[in-house]
């Protein structure tokens, strides 16, 4: 059974962060058991979580029939991934028995909004993670006219 | 001028000979390139099966023993999973090519099939169901074939 | 006074009338019964009869009213007829509405859209030996098309002065598809084939749905490529249709677009057939001629059928090769009809799809062939 410092030092999210970043992020996290079927998260409820995955496979469904699985340990479902706005944007249902870690929402803006190295590490990392994983999930501006002429 | 000698003075032999013909023709190609195109595209969707084309002799010669955790993950469907496998299967023919993961979960749950969460897991993790890189995923059919029967 | 009441009445219907004008009247006002008290292609014989109606009042030529006056506003609406405007419009929405998708799980049927349109050459023969000239005899061999829009087409490319009898023609036994077809249909074949079930087709993807257009258009094109206006509207029609993103351009295509045409084409046409150019033998002739292309158009593919039956190991229903007359979707229901008449659950609808959307494409073929052969004559 992994401890969450393990968990963050193995996620490609995280693994950058010095030992006391790790330490202080560590504390915000509190562990849970997954089951197949149980959803974590429902697109448009108010958005309270985010999620390191322990064990298990999460499958995120997200707008037009788009998803994304993910079942690696340290695989970090949050930010423009989950949520936005303050709303869940996906939906997480589990589809293998295991656990996740999971942050306060409000916890780990308030990590990542910090004028620090920390934070800035820790959005690059998640820029390059959201390519690898789901390049197409990245919230795009949009304009509603229908044609370009 | 009436009859047949009105036919042969317009050339109306000719003209109708070629007529059929190359409307005959012209729909025969049409009816040919369309038999091969569905062939064709999926060489294009899935390139690595011209490649099997060519290593299947080599395949042949040596029979690859395949490593020990794909065995593992080939032999994780028991005899009620490899019927709800089929009905997944039956599903997913009435999708598109490239389908929304959570809608064939969702169409799974309302069809009262078995552990559909699980299922599609042992699906993903046997590589039967596989990501496109933009959100769908794709069933792999071959796959699923060594795998059921 | 009285001179001027008599100069008005010597203006009037009632003083130019002529009995030719009344009994096209009375036909204008059969289409328009059978159009909606009978329900027989209502979207097109109500036009084509009212514009009977319209063509048929009788009038004092020189004032700018009549459909062949130039300057009267039904000539100006008729420019879209006889400069083949209209048709290639209608085959834009046919394209958009069209789902090719039976023909490309079982492309062998196409087969049999091609052997129906033997129909239209052996008429074209037969028009031949009756002592119409050769376009003439091609306008009329493309009734056993049973394509209205591409009859139109190829008669006002060839014989403008006879786009009245051979629409009126084309559009009649095109409705009259439920009574001509079955009997030939029975005749020809034996219960026994009445009653082959056909094969269910695989699913056809997304992706051959967006290709097939391109792929038949250009295949088509380059051999035939007089047949460039009205296959490259159907063609890219299906192509707006498929293509999902441009799904506004083909809703307009298939809704706005061809009802706008086909309004246009059918008032216009049925004003051009007017008495005294309508009533005329070389008209009964036509519309003789043009039921025979219609049979032996249903013959020929339901002959073709049984030939093909006897090289393939899953059979084709034989009934099916009455849908290669591009009567869209009259005689694919035909087939139906008569299949269930032996067999109340053999469901031949959608297998007969396959032929009669590639008759679609098989006489604009033929239109354009018989086009660019008459060229050059």
């Amino acid at each position: 059974m992994n401890s969450i410092k393990e968990i963050l030092n193995e996620s490609s999210v995280f693994s950058s962060l010095g030992e006391e970043d790790i330490q202080r992020l560590g504390v915000l996290f509190e562990k849970r058991a997954i089951n197949p079927g149980d959803i974590l998260a429902t697109a448009k409820d108010a958005a309270q979580y985010f999620f390191l995955l322990n064990n298990g496979t999460i499958l995120l469904a997200m707008d037009e029939g788009k998803s994304v699985v993910l079942n690696t340990v340290g695989d970090f479902i949050g930010l423009e991934l989950l949520s936005l706005k303050e709303v869940y944007k996906t939906t997480l249902t589990v589809l293998e028995a295991g656990s996740v870690f999971a942050i306060p929402r409000l916890d780990f803006l308030a990590f990542i909004q910090e004028d620090s190295v920390a934070a800035d590490t820790i959005m690059m990392a998640w820029q390059e993670y959201l390519d690898k994983t789901a390049s197409f999930a990245k919230n795009i501006e949009d304009i509603s006219f229908p044609y370009n002429y | 001028m009436y009859g047949l000698e009105a036919i042969n003075a317009n050339n109306g032999w000719a003209i109708s000979v070629v007529g059929v013909t190359i409307v005959f023709s012209g729909l025969v190609m049409l009816s040919f390139v369309i038999s091969q195109l569905h062939k064709v595209l999926a060489l294009w969707e899935d390139p690595s099966k011209i490649k099997a084309l060519f290593k299947a002799k080599q395949k042949k010669a040596s029979p690859k023993e395949l490593p020990e955790k794909q065995i593992a993950d080939l032999a994780v469907f028991t005899e009620s999973q490899k019927e709800v496998a089929k009905q997944f299967a039956l599903l997913v023919r009435t999708m598109e090519n490239h389908f929304s993961l959570p809608r064939l979960l969702h169409l799974a749950q309302i069809s009262g099939l078995k552990d559909p969460c699980s299922n599609l897991n042992n699906f993903l993790k046997t590589k039967i169901i596989i990501p496109d890189g933009s959100g769908f995923f794709t069933w792999d059919k071959d796959m699923f074939d060594k795998t059921i029967s | 006074m009285d001179a001027l009441f008599l100069e008005f009445y010597h203006n009037t219907g009632f003083y130019l009338w002529d009995y030719r004008y009344l009994l096209m009247i009375v036909v204008g006002v059969v289409f328009i019964y059978l159009g909606i008290a009978k329900d027989y292609e209502p979207l097109l014989l109500v036009p084509i009869g009212f514009g009977i109606l319209m063509g048929n009042i009788p009038i004092f030529k020189g004032l700018g009213l009549g459909i062949y006056e130039p300057n009267s506003v039904l000539h100006y609406l008729y420019f879209g007829v006889t400069q083949g405007i209209y048709p290639p419009l209608i085959f834009l929405g046919i394209g958009a509405m069209t789902d090719f998708s039976t023909l490309l799980a079982r492309p062998i049927l196409m087969l049999l859209g091609a052997a129906a349109q033997t129909g239209i050459f052996i008429t074209f023969l037969g028009a031949l030996a009756l002592g119409f000239a050769p376009s003439e005899a091609a306008s009329i061999g493309i009734i056993g098309g049973a394509d209205g829009p591409t009859a139109i087409f190829l008669t006002a490319k060839l014989a403008p002065h006879l786009i009245g009898p051979i629409a009126v023609a084309a559009y009649s036994y095109m409705a009259l598809v439920p009574v001509i077809q079955p009997p030939i249909m029975r005749l020809l074949t034996t219960r026994k084939e009445r009653l082959i079930r056909m094969e269910e087709h695989r699913e056809v993807t997304k992706r051959e749905k967006i290709i097939f257009p391109i792929v038949a258009f250009l295949l088509c094109c380059f051999l035939a490529p007089a047949a460039l206006p009205l296959l490259g509207m159907l063609c890219f029609g299906n192509l707006l249709k498929e293509a999902v993103v441009t799904e506004r351009l083909a809703q307009t295509a298939r809704n706005a677009l061809i009802d706008t045409a086909t309004i246009l084409l059918g008032i216009t046409v049925g004003a051009s057939t007017q008495g005294d150019v309508f009533l005329t033998p070389s008209s009964v002739l036509i519309f003789g001629l043009g039921a025979l292309s219609f049979g032996i158009a249903t013959a020929t593919g339901v002959l073709f059928a049984k030939f093909m039956n006897l090289f393939l190991k899953s059979k084709i229903n034989p009934l099916l090769g009455a849908a290669g007359v591009s009567a869209v979707p009259d005689s694919a229901r035909v087939v139906q009809i008569v299949g269930q008449k032996e067999d109340p659950t053999n469901f031949l609808l959608m297998h007969a799809m396959a032929p009669n959307v590639s008759g679609v494409i098989g006489s604009a073929i033929a239109a354009g062939v018989l086009w660019s052969l008459m060229a050059k004559i």
